[in-house]
């Protein structure tokens, strides 16, 4: 008897002992850690770098956007002749329907000039028209007839349309050509894409087919002999833009513009937006590092840079007439509010 | 063995008078079983029999499990749904498989799947450690007859109705059993109950007359007989049916019942035979489901859940409506929508439909508001919280070898937030082991040494004295001669003090006996003969040692006696009359035995006290007598009980030291002994004889009044007393229950101790008087509606009862690591939910806002600005571990910085980081991000080049440029939040940043039919514009600027104490100013008058009053 109590005693502390939590810094939450404290001067520090950062690149910024030379010309409604009463009327009438616009330079524009249209008030962020096209269709030759997604806009009289969709079909259409003292500007409209667009989304061997031939046209034709991948303004065009308003490149000019130039820019206007008053734009603009001309990032750096100098002073200005010794007792809760608990 | 055949032959039943114990000569009518509820046959020792219908009985093994295989997936998935929110995703989920949603079904569906069954995962995880202590219990053996008088062991599993067994000393009933006989003769067997109701004095039980001679393994081979008894029920204290036994019927009543789950005691063996087998058992049907609870942080979860899906409802609409003006007024102008041919959902000539669908629409994609993953990213923190808990070191108890055991991680932060605890006694905060330490004897008070409280007062007194010393000696004193004498005088009282304290360790070692912790050489080694009343000393160790119930038993190995006694204070009782020089040595059945010692030398008289009768304890009487003869022939009845029934039945001239043993029995009840009064009465024996008479008349009447008369006889003979003194045992505190409860007391809480069944009532009235959180904790069955009422209940591991641990959301081994479960986790689990909450929220809005305001320029038209890959990764990869690493090892301040200031325990139940004032911060907060966000950078990308080469921005460089932001921003904000950085932290919150970078790479990288918009976008498209890169740095700055200028405008100027503790810290200011350290500690505390501390206090108000006087009788003395 007593000596099967002390066997089976053996085999219980053994068992006891293996429950025992294993010792770790980790499982002990002892695990060496850094604990940073907002001491007044790492406060004053944070504020100060960050002015000191954001001015500069506020400056830089505005100085950039400042650098940049814009033309925008609006012409949507001085392209409809004024005896016209209808203006959608017209547009839709097939047909040219030419138009002379004057641009005047007033600043040395640097080439490469980018070339922009610009719309407004056109929803090409809008859930339906976003959805309506077929990848697989442009890249491969052999997917011409998978035009899911695509309807309406997926078949003219029963032969699938490449490139399908409301995108593709919506196809941006005015013209610009543009000459200065008689002389032409060359538009360059190569490379205006995505050079990913060009290799990997628009095939080389998917040439358009049954575009534009249902029972209503929306707006540009294709050149059947052309691959996708070298229709430059359809790429341009399928890449939909996140704003209503929006700008999108039509081509570069590769030469210098010196101030006081006037440009006549000889203008096919066929697209509509007449229909839901949308605006269209002609936007000429160099670049700088930062891209085109917007203020705004410098300014917000400025704003952001500005304040938080005016929270280090603030804060030196506090601390210098209020000072809370760090880690002073009196501060405790239990100090502070006696029998308060 | 001899020892076992000597007590046998006791026929003990006769030690009780009161109490369950009928005289069994008497013979009842069997009781008239009919009809429904009655309807149980047990054949005894045939077992077989009921192993088909219609006498089939359920199984012995026993499952508290949730589910099995088969029921497990319907029931959990079933469990997972009943969550509103999972019906709002799983809605969600069904519904993106139709046009109407904006995002694809994978996004939307594995999310889901992912969340539930993560959920799924725990619930199975904790089902199976449920079912691995089930496995654990139903293996148990036994021993079982096997048939021809043989018996072996058996698993419990398989333990039939109607099996014999007998189950050997200390091991539990593997069933409900009939008691038929027991390894004493007259069939008595002792029972520890503690299981079922926590208490640790033993129940009587006693098989019937009849069944006596089924005493050894042999005679069951012959052995049959029918019970016929009432059906399974919860009762755990009745019991109704008869026992047909060679041909006679016999009643049975709840003292044949040994119950599942207690325990033999003091007996070596018993045979019984099953009748209610495992779930049939009384104590499987008395135990309650434990109620599901949730803390308090997730029931205000709920409403700000609440809150969010109003403004979920209340966008969804706004953009409804937008999109209905949008669509009826504008959509039909727009022809590059083709509005002659148009689905459904947008048809402007189907307005009420279009509508309807974009509503739906509309609440899919803002569902980011209500974030799907804050659930399993609360599961996935409480669990690993849990693990911590059940991995602290501190909280495993060496000696039982046991962990602490988070059993239900729903509570973790409820734990932070308590407010009360409500105790159990005994055995929860006492050992349930008397010491006796003081006695008061003819007036005059013995004992010298000082009880826990006393010590804890005089430890106390010595720290304030420190502090009241320290902060003397800022003061410029005049007097610098007077100054000397307030030195002296506290420094002089220090060392008094200090003896005091440090004294105990030494004298800890001195003292190893059991139950003694009497120390007073007026009494030891027979020295009491000189003291002046000699007589009454000696007739006190007489009652001492002969007025109970005991048993001694002889240690064979030492020579010295030991005692089982029913109660512990019985025990201290002999064993100090033992170390008195009068040893209990025997007992027969008419007899008790004394060893009395009158000199040093050593010279020992046995004494006979002829057991004339014994009037037992009850809890109503409270108090117990016997009347003995000595051998000198002289009858008295001996008397011990509550002081206050034995006051009141004093004789005029037996109250000679009621006044003196009354201030005495003060001091001791201030000192937290438990006390008892000691009388005694000689009697002549005409008068005794009538009484007996009476008495033995009374004993044998039948009838329902029995026990009344019993009482009322024996009432007429305890009268007339004359005091001799009183007794002082401690219940001794457990290890570090007092130390413990003072902490808990200075963290701010109320500690209830709670005896008694109506722990339950007063739980409720507690919980519904205060609104307050309250956390039980106890140790046995009867705590366990304790338990259950309470928001948190914490049951006592280290024993050996299983009933409070089951019924409990947390087990602990000892009381004393409920500091460290609630100060340390509780308090840090609190900070880390409520932060991580609030931040969830923060994220989500941040994130789900963004999304509408976009909304309103797509013509409200559905489309989301990111790409569905991106609306996946931000719960599920980009934004969840830093906010579970922030859950799980965000601390304030070290754990040994919560155990010195428990006062920032009270953080957590002044509820100061998930008020209203925080939630609503944490959400307005992440509205301005989410304003900033899409603002600032829709502004920045508007319509102009981005880039250097000309190119414009289309929607996915705006929708990766702005989810970028959103990336850093809230990461940044996380680790702003966060106030211990681990490598863990660095690694998540840096890790997710960079892993968006990583995934966007990677994502490029794939072929365009996967990555449509997002090919090549960070190598070919923004990775080269600065302008993505400067556009970022803005936005993630401007987000955190005003919750980086808030928070340091707070630490600077309006800190909260773990901002002070912190900078303490770091400054390392607490070793450079240890005083200051320990006065700021000691400040700490809160006022308290609960329990221990309360009598420390009083007690230190005595002491202080004499030290008053000393020191001003110093400051006199001095200057002369």
């Amino acid at each position: 008897m007593a000596t099967s109590t002390a066997g089976s005693s053996d085999p219980s502390t053994t068992r006891r002992q293996s429950k025992k939590p294993k010792y770790s810094k980790f499982t002990q939450q002892e695990l060496p850690a850094c604990k940073p404290i907002l001491t007044p001067r790492a406060v004053i520090s944070a504020f100060l770098i960050v002015t000191i950062v954001f001015v500069p690149i506020g400056v830089a910024s505005l100085i950039a956007s400042h650098d940049v030379v814009e033309i925008i010309d609006r012409y949507d409604a001085e392209c409809i002749p004024s005896n016209v009463t209808d203006k959608v009327a017209y547009i839709q009438t097939p047909g040219e329907k030419p138009c002379k616009r004057e641009l005047h330079v007033e600043k040395r524009m640097k080439s490469p000039i980018y070339v922009y249209y610009q719309l407004d008030n056109f929803y090409q962020n809008h859930r339906r028209y976003v959805k309506s096209r077929n990848d697989d269709q442009l890249r491969d030759s052999g997917k011409a007839n998978s035009v899911s997604g695509c309807e309406p806009e997926d078949d003219a009289n029963g032969m699938p349309i490449v490139p399908c969709g409301l995108i593709a079909w919506s196809l941006f259409n005015d013209t610009y050509s543009f000459s200065r003292n008689s002389n032409n500007l060359t538009v360059n409209k190569k490379g205006i894409s995505w050079k990913s667009d060009r290799e990997h989304k628009f095939g080389s061997d998917v040439f358009p087919k049954n575009f534009q031939n249902g029972s209503i046209i929306g707006g540009g034709h294709l050149d059947v002999n052309i691959p996708l991948s070298e229709q430059e303004d359809l790429i341009v065009w399928m890449r939909t833009a996140a704003l209503p308003t929006f700008r999108k490149l039509y081509g570069k000019i590769e030469v210098d513009l010196e101030k006081g130039d006037v440009i006549q820019v000889n203008l096919g206007n066929n697209y509509n937006t007449y229909s839901f008053s949308g605006k269209k734009k002609l936007v000429l603009s160099t670049t700088s590092w930062l891209g085109g001309k917007n203020d705004f990032l410098g300014i917000a750096y400025l704003t952001v840079g500005g304040l938080s100098f005016f929270l280090v002073l603030a804060f030196t200005i506090i601390y210098l007439i209020k000072p809370r010794q760090l880690g002073d007792p009196s501060y405790l809760s239990w100090n502070r509010n006696p029998g308060g608990h | 063995m001899t020892r076992g055949r000597i007590r046998a032959r006791l026929r003990r039943s006769n030690l009780y008078t009161f109490g369950c114990l009928k005289p069994s000569t008497i013979e009842e009518p069997p009781h008239p079983l009919q009809g429904p509820g009655f309807t149980r046959t047990v054949h005894c020792n045939q077992p077989q029999l009921h192993e088909k219908k219609p006498l089939y009985y359920c199984k012995n093994d026993i499952s508290t499990t949730k589910y099995n295989v088969i029921t497990f997936f319907p029931k959990a998935l079933f469990e997972q749904f009943r969550r509103v929110a999972n019906i709002y995703f799983l809605l969600a989920a069904c519904l993106s498989a139709s046009p109407i949603s904006p995002f694809s079904p994978l996004s939307m569906i594995a999310p889901l799947a992912f969340v539930v069954g993560l959920s799924m995962a725990k619930e199975a995880l904790e089902d199976s450690r449920r079912f691995v202590q089930d496995v654990k219990i139903n293996r148990r053996k036994v021993n079982r007859h096997k048939g021809d008088g043989v018996f072996g062991p058996r698993s419990w599993q398989n333990i039939m109705v109607g099996d014999v067994v007998k189950v050997n000393k200390d091991q539990f009933f593997p069933a409900d059993l009939l008691l038929l006989s027991s390894s004493y003769e007259d069939g008595i067997c002792y029972v520890e109950t503690m299981n079922l109701d926590g208490e640790t004095n033993l129940k009587v039980k006693r098989s019937l007359e009849s069944t006596l001679t089924l005493d050894n393994d042999e005679v069951f081979k012959d052995f049959s007989g029918i019970i016929r008894c009432e059906d399974p029920n919860p009762n755990l204290y009745t019991f109704v049916g008869n026992l047909e036994y060679e041909r006679q019927i016999y009643p049975l009543d709840p003292s044949q019942i040994l119950l599942r789950d207690s325990k033999l005691r003091n007996t070596d063996y018993i045979y019984g035979v099953v009748i209610f087998t495992g779930h049939d058992s009384k104590v499987m049907q008395n135990s309650t489901k434990s109620p599901s609870k949730r803390s308090t942080i997730e029931k205000k979860m709920d409403y700000i859940i609440y809150t969010l899906f109003t403004v979920l409802i209340l966008i969804s609409v706004i953009s409804s409506i937008g999109f209905i003006i949008k669509t009826k007024y504008q959509t039909p102008q727009w022809w590059y929508l083709r509005p002659d041919i148009i689905e459904y959902q947008y048809d402007p000539n189907k307005i009420g439909v279009a509508g309807m669908s974009h509503l739906i629409t509309a609440l899919i994609l803002y569902g980011y508001l209500i974030p799907i993953s804050l659930y399993v990213s609360i599961e996935v923190v409480k669990v690993l919280q849990a693990t911590f808990i059940n991995q602290d070191i501190q909280m495993y108890d060496e000696e039982t070898g046991t962990p602490a055991d988070a059993r239900t991680s729903n509570l973790n932060e409820e734990l932070g937030q308590v407010d009360t605890i409500l105790s159990d006694k005994t055995g929860t905060l006492t050992c349930n082991q008397m010491d006796f330490l003081k006695c008061s004897i003819a007036g005059t008070a013995y004992g010298v040494r000082s009880s826990d409280v006393e010590l804890a007062a005089a430890k106390q007194m010595a720290s304030d004295i420190d502090d009241a010393d320290s902060d003397l000696s800022n003061f410029p004193m005049p007097n610098t001669k007077s100054q000397v004498s307030w030195d002296n005088g506290t420094r002089s009282e220090e060392i008094e003090l200090e003896t005091v304290v440090t004294s105990k360790g030494d004298e800890d070692q001195k003292h190893t006996i059991k139950g003694f912790g009497f120390e007073d050489d007026r009494l030891m080694n027979c020295n009491w003969l000189k003291e002046p009343n000699a007589d009454d000393l000696l007739m006190f160790f007489r009652i001492l040692a002969v007025c109970h119930t005991a048993i001694p038993e002889l240690n064979e190995e030492t020579g010295v006696y030991t005692y089982e006694a029913e109660s512990p204070d019985e025990g201290a009782f002999l064993v100090a009359a033992r170390e008195f020089g009068f040893e209990f040595c025997r007992r027969t059945q008419s007899s008790i035995f004394i060893r009395e010692k009158f000199s040093a030398s050593g010279q020992v008289v046995e004494r006979e006290y002829k057991l004339l009768n014994l009037l037992d304890f009850t809890s109503k009487r409270k108090r117990m007598s016997v009347i003995v003869r000595d051998e000198e022939g002289s009858t008295f009845l001996m008397c011990k009980g509550a002081d206050s029934i034995i006051f009141d039945r004093m004789s005029k001239n037996g109250k000679m030291y009621l006044e003196a043993t009354t201030r005495h029995l003060n001091e001791y009840g201030e000192a937290g002994l438990r006390t008892l009064a000691l009388a005694y009465r000689q009697l002549d024996e005409q008068e005794y004889s009538a009484w007996n008479n009476e008495f033995q008349k009374a004993k044998s009447s039948v009838g329902a009044d029995r026990d009344a008369v019993l009482e009322r006889v024996s009432d007429m003979m305890e009268k007339e007393l004359i005091l001799v003194g009183a007794t002082a045992v401690e219940d001794k505190l457990q290890k570090g229950v007092p130390q413990c409860i003072d902490k808990l007391a200075q963290a701010g809480l109320k500690i209830w101790v709670l005896t008694g069944d109506k722990m339950e009532t007063v739980t409720r009235l507690v919980k519904q008087g205060t609104g307050k959180t309250t956390l039980a904790i106890g140790d046995g069955a009867n705590d366990v509606g304790m338990i259950q009422a309470a928001d948190i209940g914490v049951g006592i591991s280290g024993v050996e009862g299983m009933q409070a641990v089951m019924a409990s959301d947390f087990a602990i081994a000892q009381f004393r690591f409920l500091e460290r479960l609630l100060v340390v986790h509780g308090h840090w689990c609190y900070k880390r939910i409520a932060q991580m909450i609030c931040y969830f929220f923060y994220k989500n809005i941040a994130f789900g806002l963004t999304i509408f305001y976009f909304e309103a320029f797509t013509g409200f038209s559905g489309q989301s600005v990111y790409d569905d890959w991106y609306m996946i990764l931000f719960n599920v990869v980009l934004t969840s571990l830093p906010v579970i690493s922030l859950g799980v090892f965000e601390q304030d301040v070290p754990s040994e910085v919560c155990l010195q200031f428990p006062a920032l325990y009270q953080q957590g139940p002044k509820n100061l980081f998930f008020d209203w004032y925080r939630i609503l911060g944490w959400m307005g907060n992440g509205l301005y991000a989410s304003l900033i966000i899409f603002f600032l950078i829709v502004t920045i990308f508007y319509d102009q080049s981005f880039r250097s080469d000309g190119q414009t921005a289309d929607m996915a460089a705006v929708g990766t440029t702005m989810f970028t932001c959103i990336i850093w921003a809230v990461n940044c904000q996380i680790a702003l939040t966060m106030s211990h950085f681990t490598w863990i932290q660095h690694l998540f919150v840096w890790g997710s940043i960079t892993t968006w970078y990583v995934f966007l790479l990677l994502y490029g990288m794939m072929s365009p039919t996967y990555s449509k918009t997002a090919y090549q976008i960070l190598v070919e498209g923004l990775g080269p514009a600065p302008i993505y890169w400067t556009a970022t740095l803005l936005v993630t700055v401007t987000c955190n600027l005003p919750y980086f200028a808030h928070i340091s405008f707070q630490r600077c100027f309006n800190p909260m104490d773990h901002h002070i503790i912190q900078e303490i810290k770091y400054y390392k200011k607490d070793i450079e100013d240890q005083h200051m350290w320990t006065r700021e500690r000691s400040k700490a505390r809160q006022d308290t008058k609960i329990g221990f501390t309360a009598r420390v206090e009083a007690k230190i108000r005595q002491l202080k009053g004499k030290l008053q006087k000393k020191q001003s009788s110093f400051a006199i003395s001095a200057p002369s």
